[in-house]
C-alpha cells in the first residue's frame, strides 16, 4: 500500500480507524434491532410490529406469513403446477378455510419445509390442528436416483425453528425491502395480496395458439433408469405425514400434464411413473384419511390444448375440475372411517 | 467445485469467522514475530484446507520438497537440484491440470481407449506452482537468497495470495516478514487496506455478479445450440467487463487483506481497458502474470533480442503457453494464440507502419478483446462458434439485454481511477468513518442477499 500522505498524522488515522469500527458496530446494532423489531417477513419471532396483511412479494418469502393465519385450517402445498387451485372455491365446497402455500420453482425439499412450518405454527402458536393438506406431486417428486436438489435459491433459514439461524440470516438487503412493503400495506399505501395466498397466473394473459403450440410440441427425452430406483422424497413425506394430526385429511395429487409430456407406453419413463405412483399409493395406504388423486393419465382433459399454457401449467377449466375432485375426496375422507382411493373425476 | 464450501473472501464464514479470529490472533501476538509468522502460516493452511483438506498434504509436501531442493543447492551447489524441482513442479501441475486434456486428444485421434481416472484440480495449484518456479529459477539465474523454512513456507501459503495471486516474487514479500507489524504507520496502512478491500467487494457484488448473470446463461446455452444475435452480443459485451471486475476485485481484496497484516503485495490491474494497444493492455492487465511470463518464459527463450521471425515465434509461444496456463482446452490455446498473433502483428506494425491514432488503436483493441474473450469464456470450441455465429447475425434477431448493467460497468471500467489510486490517495477526513461504515453495511447486506458467484480465477 502506498503511504503517500502523512505518517506525520498518526492520530488522525487512528481516529478514523476507531470511528469506522465504532460506526460499523453501531450500524450493525441499529439495523439488526430495527429488522428484528419490524419482523419483515411476519414470522412472529421477537416482533414489535405485527403485520395485519401480506404484501405483494416473492411467494417463497410471503408463504411464511400466510401459513401462520390461525383461521386457515387447510393448506395447498406445491409449486406453480397447483397455483391455479383456488382456496376460496375449495373452502366453499369443503367447509374448511384453505390457504394456498404454492411457491413457484420449488420441489419436494422446499415444499415439505413449508408444510412442516405450517403444521408447527398452527400447533405452537395457535394450538389448533389443521384439518386438511393438499400436496402437489409434480414430476420432481418422482426423481428416482435417491437425490433431491433445489433448482432456485430458497430461504430455508426463514422457516427454521432456530431463532439464531433466523437472526443470523435476517440481515440482508431483501429484508429491508420486505419491511418497507410490510409498512406500506400497514399504512394503506399498497394493497395486500389475497389472504388465502391465491395468485392467478391466468388473469390478464392472452392465450396465443402459435406460442403455446410450440411449447406443447416440445419433445421429451426418455430417461435412463438408475440401477437402484429410489424416490428420495418418500421418507421425507412419510416423516411429514407422521406429524399431521390423525383427524386431518391428506390428499396427494398427481397433477395433469399435457399429453405430449406423458411417457409413451412401455418406455423407461412410463415404467418409472408407474413405480412412482405405486410408491405414493403405498405410503397413502399406511395412513387413514389419506388419498391419492391421479390426473397424470392420458385423457380428454390433457388433450385439450386450450386448457394449457405449456406442458405442465394448466388453465382455469382444469383447475375447476381438480378443485371439485379434491373437495369430493376431502369430504369423503373426513367422514369415512377408513381411507379410500377414489377414481378422479374428469 | 460444485457443492464444496469455498472460503471465499466474500463469504460470511471468511468475513465474520476466519478473518476476525486471525486478525485478533495476529495482533495479540504482536512483539513475538516468530510465533506471529508461524501463526499466520497455520491459519493460511487452515484457510486452504477449508476448501478440501485432501489437498493439504500436496501443498505441504510441495513446500517441504522445494525448500529442500533449494537447501541442497546451497549446500552442494548442484544445479540439477533446482532444475529437477522445476521439472517436478511442472509435471505435478501437468498431471492435475492437463492429463485429461492430452488423454482426450489421444482418444480422439487413435483407437486407444483409456480408463485413466480424472484428477480433481487442487485449488490454487497454478499459482503456488509458479511461486515455487520463481524462486527456483532465480536460484539458477540471478541468484536468490537462502530463506529459512518458516519464511519460504509462508511465502507459498500466505492466505491472501495462495488461491489466485497476485503472483508475488519472493524478494517482494519475504523481506517484509522481518518487519514488525505494529510499525508507526499501521493505522494509515490499515485504513487504506480496508478501503481497498471494500472497493474490491463493491466491484464484486455491484458489477461482477450482475454481469455474470447476463453472460453465464448465454454461454451455457451456447454449449448446446445456437444463440440469438442479441444474446450473443449481450454475453460478448458483458463477459470482458465481468472478468475485469471479478478478477480485479479479487486482487484488490487480496492486496487489502495482506496490507491488514502489514504486507505489501504488487498491484495486478491498472485500468486495462483504457489501453490503446494490445502491448499496453498486457502491461495493465493481470500485471503480475504478464511480468512472470516475460521474465521466466519470454526472455529465457530469446525475447526481442533475436531475429524477427524468432522474436515473433517467442511471442506466440509465450502467449499460447500463457493461454494453456489458464486451463486445459483448445479454447484457451486458441485464446493464447490470438493474443500471441495480436502482439506479433503489433511488432510488425510498429516496425513498418506509422503509429495509429490513440482512438483508432483503442477501438481496434476493444474489438479484438471482445472477440477473443468469447474464446476464453466459451465452455467448448463449438460453443464459441455458436456465439460468433450469433454475433455475426446468422441467428434470430433479438434485442440486446442488460444495457442498464453493461453501460455503467463500462463507464467505471474506462473512466474510473484504479482501485489503488483511490485507496492510496485519500486523507483521514472525518466524514469517511460514517460513510465507510454505511458502504460496508450496504455491501454486506447486498452480499447476504444472493448467492454470490465464484471468482473466475479460482478455476485456473
Amino acid at each position: 500500500m502506498n503511504s503517500s500522505t502523512s505518517a506525520s498524522k498518526p492520530s488522525a488515522w487512528g481516529r478514523l480507524l476507531r470511528q469506522y469500527v465504532v460506526s460499523c458496530a453501531l450500524l450493525a446494532i441499529v439495523l439488526g434491532t430495527l429488522l428484528v423489531a419490524l419482523d419483515p417477513y411476519d414470522t412472529g419471532r421477537l416482533a414489535l410490529v405485527r403485520g395485519s396483511s401480506v404484501p405483494h412479494f416473492e411467494p417463497r418469502l410471503t408463504a411464511a406469513s400466510l401459513a401462520r393465519d390461525p383461521e386457515k385450517n387447510a393448506a395447498i402445498i406445491g409449486n406453480s403446477t397447483v397455483q391455479l387451485l383456488d382456496p376460496a372455491r375449495l373452502s366453499e365446497s369443503t367447509g374448511l378455510t384453505f390457504v394456498s402455500l404454492a411457491v413457484p420453482g420449488t420441489g419436494p425439499l422446499e415444499e415439505l419445509v413449508i408444510a412442516d412450518w405450517y403444521l408447527r405454527r398452527h400447533r405452537l402458536e395457535h394450538g389448533k390442528a389443521p384439518e386438511a393438506l393438499v400436496i402437489d406431486l409434480d414430476e420432481s417428486w418422482c426423481r428416482a436416483d435417491g437425490r433431491l436438489e433445489i433448482t432456485n435459491p430458497f430461504p430455508f433459514w426463514l422457516y427454521s425453528e432456530s431463532t439464531l439461524v433466523y437472526i443470523g440470516n435476517l440481515l440482508r438487503l431483501k429484508s429491508f425491502e420486505a419491511a418497507a412493503r410490510k409498512l406500506k400495506v400497514m399504512v394503506g399505501y399498497d394493497p395486500p395480496i389475497r389472504s388465502d395466498g391465491y395468485r392467478d397466473y391466468d388473469a390478464g394473459r392472452q392465450w396465443d395458439a402459435a406460442s403455446v403450440e410450440a411449447r406443447l410440441a416440445e419433445k421429451r427425452v426418455d430417461p435412463i433408469l438408475p440401477d437402484t430406483i429410489q424416490f428420495a422424497a418418500i421418507p421425507r413425506l412419510r416423516k411429514l405425514m407422521d406429524a399431521v394430526p390423525g383427524n386431518a385429511a391428506v390428499v396427494l395429487v398427481f397433477v395433469p400434464r399435457y399429453y405430449t409430456a406423458l411417457p409413451s407406453p412401455g418406455s423407461n419413463g412410463d415404467r418409472l411413473l408407474r413405480l412412482c405412483k405405486d410408491a405414493y399409493r403405498r405410503i397413502a395406504a399406511e395412513r387413514p384419511r389419506t388419498a391419492v388423486l391421479d390426473w397424470l393419465v392420458d385423457s380428454a382433459l390433457v388433450r385439450d390444448e386450450q386448457s394449457f399454457w405449456d406442458q405442465v401449467h394448466f388453465r382455469q377449466p382444469v383447475a375447476r375440475i381438480m378443485e371439485r375432485g379434491i373437495a369430493d375426496v376431502i369430504r369423503e375422507t373426513r367422514t369415512a372411517a377408513l381411507p379410500t382411493l377414489p377414481t378422479p373425476q374428469q | 467445485m460444485g457443492g464444496t464450501p469455498l472460503m471465499l473472501f466474500n463469504s460470511v464464514e471468511f468475513l465474520f469467522g476466519f478473518l476476525p479470529i486471525v486478525l485478533a490472533g495476529w495482533w495479540l501476538l504482536a512483539g513475538r514475530r516468530t510465533v506471529q509468522l508461524w501463526f499466520l502460516f497455520v491459519a493460511s493452511v487452515c484457510f486452504y484446507s477449508y476448501w478440501d483438506w485432501r489437498f493439504t498434504p500436496l501443498l505441504l509436501a510441495s513446500i517441504v520438497l522445494n525448500w529442500l531442493a533449494a537447501e541442497g543447492f546451497f549446500a552442494w551447489r548442484m544445479r540439477w537440484l533446482p532444475i529437477a524441482a522445476i521439472v517436478a513442479n511442472l509435471v505435478t501441475l501437468g498431471l492435475f491440470k492437463y492429463l485429461g486434456f492430452f488423454e482426450s486428444i489421444v482418444v480422439a485421434t487413435t483407437d486407444w481407449r483409456s480408463d485413466l481416472a480424472r484428477l480433481a484440480l487442487p485449488l490454487g495449484i497454478s499459482f503456488f506452482t509458479f511461486h515455487h518456479i520463481i524462486y527456483l529459477a532465480d536460484l539458477l539465474g540471478k541468484g536468490a537468497p537462502r530463506y529459512r523454512f518458516r519464511d519460504y513456507a509462508l511465502y507459498i501459503a500466505l492466505f491472501p495470495q495462495i488461491l489466485a495471486g497476485p503472483l508475488v516474487r519472493h524478494r517482494e514479500i519475504i523481506p517484509q516478514f522481518s518487519d514488525e507489524s505494529a510499525r508507526p504507520d499501521w493505522q494509515e496502512r490499515s485504513s487504506r487496506a480496508i478501503a481497498l478491500f471494500l472497493i474490491g467487494l463493491a466491484k464484486k457484488v455491484v458489477f461482477a455478479d450482475a454481469l455474470a448473470a447476463l453472460a453465464d446463461p448465454v454461454f451455457t446455452q451456447a454449449a448446446s445450440g445456437p444463440v440469438s444475435c442479441g444474446a450473443a452480443w449481450t454475453a460478448a459485451l458483458a463477459f470482458p467487463l465481468q472478468i475485469y471486475f471479478d478478477f480485479s476485485a479479487y486482487s484488490d481484496m487480496a492486496i487489502g487483506l495482506a496490507a491488514l497484516f502489514g504486507f505489501s503485495l504488487p498491484y495486478n490491474f491498472n485500468v486495462p481497458y483504457r489501453a490503446t494497444s494490445l502491448q499496453e493492455f498486457w502491461r495493465r492487465w493481470h500485471m503480475t502474470l504478464s511480468r512472470f511470463l516475460r521474465d521466466y518464459l519470454y526472455i529465457p527463450i530469446g525475447g526481442s533480442r533475436q531475429s524477427l521471425p524468432k522474436h515473433l515465434a517467442a511471442l506466440l509461444a509465450t502467449m499460447v503457453l500463457g493461454g494453456m496456463w489458464h486451463g486445459a482446452g483448445w479454447t484457451f490455446i486458441l485464446w493464447g494464440g490470438l493474443h500471441g498473433s495480436g502482439l506479433a502483428a503489433g511488432v510488425l506494425w510498429r516496425r513498418w507502419l506509422p503509429p495509429l491514432p490513440a482512438m483508432a488503436g483503442w477501438v481496434l483493441l476493444m474489438t479484438f478483446l471482445i472477440v477473443s474473450w468469447v474464446m476464453f469464456r466459451a465452455p467448448s470450441l463449438p460453443a464459441a462458434l455458436h456465439i460468433y455465429a450469433g454475433m455475426a447475425g446468422q441467428t434470430a434477431a433479438a434485442p440486446l439485454g442488460g444495457i442498464a448493467t453493461i453501460l455503467p460497468a463500462a463507464a467505471v471500467a474506462l473512466l474510473g481511477p484504479s482501485s489503488q489510486a483511490v485507496a492510496g490517495q485519500f486523507n483521514p477526513w472525518r466524514w469517511l468513518a460514517p460513510v465507510g461504515a454505511l458502504a460496508t453495511a450496504a455491501l454486506l447486506l447486498k452480499l447476504a442477499d444472493g448467492p454470490s458467484y465464484e471468482f473466475i480465477y479460482f478455476r485456473f
